[in-house]
């Protein structure tokens, strides 16, 4: 059975983009379009293994998400990249904090990131 | 309170060169060549449906909104050029949008690394027939026009300074990770 990903954007286009890309690759795509659909998808869905997640988003942005996902204990055995137009230094340190494990600046480059998605699958 | 009129004059057009390039990068990382046309040139006249696209932003010296406005065929051919299929209104409106958010991201980098920081909020689109997008009141933002083989695209930045607003040299320590950059911990 191919790993599940979960991405999360409010943009239709990036999701499409992405879910392009890693479908190429062999992943199960799952979308959500802010940070509280990605908690009811984590939910619905506890065999995810990768999150590419946006910063900027309505409702609960990313950050928000991932501080979410450490307080309901839900990041077992899930790696998550962020993926968002945002390269501020305590952003990123604050995401890494809380448990990233990658940062992309848009528009990213389909061969890098499904690089990272299979290196951080392959190791989970 | 507002910079004197010389000093945000001067800022004003640094920022603005800023937005030119980071306008000119952010279509060419798509592939997509785009000229500015010179402010007093004659501009192709755009008829039919207009897509505009806002985000607002804030610092604490700087603030305002970023405004993009172009034609719905544009987006369309963006769209195509992006591997898009979905033809939805919803869908174009959502391109323009990412757009301008990206192209903030990008104009926000290049002032993380002259010391300025702003916040970026999410982009709200608007599209329709003789749209008009009017400036602030007191906020003398010209229309930056851009040409290329997709159309018309045009970029005006509603920006205010306050009188303590500087350009200054970002610490290493907080140098930014740049448009198509990727970094793994």
């Amino acid at each position: 059975m191919s790993t599940k990903v979960l991405v999360i954007d409010d943009s239709l286009l990036v999701r499409q983009q992405v879910g392009r890309t890693l479908s190429a690759g062999g992943f199960t795509i799952i979308e959500a379009v802010d940070g509280a659909d990605a908690m009811q998808k984590l939910t619905a869905s506890p065999d995810i293994r990768l999150i590419v997640c946006d910063v900027n988003m309505p409702r609960m942005n990313g950050i928000q998400f991932l501080e979410s996902m450490k307080r309901e204990e839900k990041g077992a055995g899930i790696s998550v990249v962020m993926l968002t137009t945002e390269g501020q230094t305590e952003l990123v340190q604050r995401a890494k904090s809380l448990g990233a494990r990658g940062w992309i600046v848009k528009p990213f480059k389909p061969e890098l990131l499904l690089a990272a998605a299979k290196k951080l699958t392959a190791a989970a | 309170m507002e910079q004197s009129t010389h000093a945000a004059t001067t800022h004003r057009i640094e920022v603005e060169d800023l937005l030119v390039e980071a306008t000119t990068a952010l279509f060419d990382a798509h592939g997509i060549s785009l000229v500015r046309l010179d402010p007093e040139a004659a501009v192709r006249v755009q008829s039919g449906t207009m897509v505009t696209s806002t985000v607002g932003f804030a610092g604490d010296d700087l603030r305002g909104a970023l405004v993009i406005s172009t034609s719905l065929d544009f987006v369309r051919r963006l769209q195509v050029q992006l591997g898009s299929d979905e033809s939805s209104i919803e869908a174009a409106s959502d391109t323009l949008g990412e757009f301008s958010n990206m192209l903030l991201g990008r104009l926000k980098y290049s002032l993380l690394l002259r010391g300025v920081t702003i916040f970026v909020a999410t982009p709200t689109t608007a599209l329709g027939e003789h749209l008009m997008v009017p400036p602030l009141t007191g906020c003398p933002s010209p229309w930056l026009r851009f040409d290329g083989e997709m159309g018309v695209f045009n970029t005006r930045l509603d920006a205010s300074f306050s009188p303590e607003f500087a350009f200054a040299t970002a610490s290493p320590r907080d140098l930014p990770v740049g448009a198509g950059e990727m970094m793994m911990f």
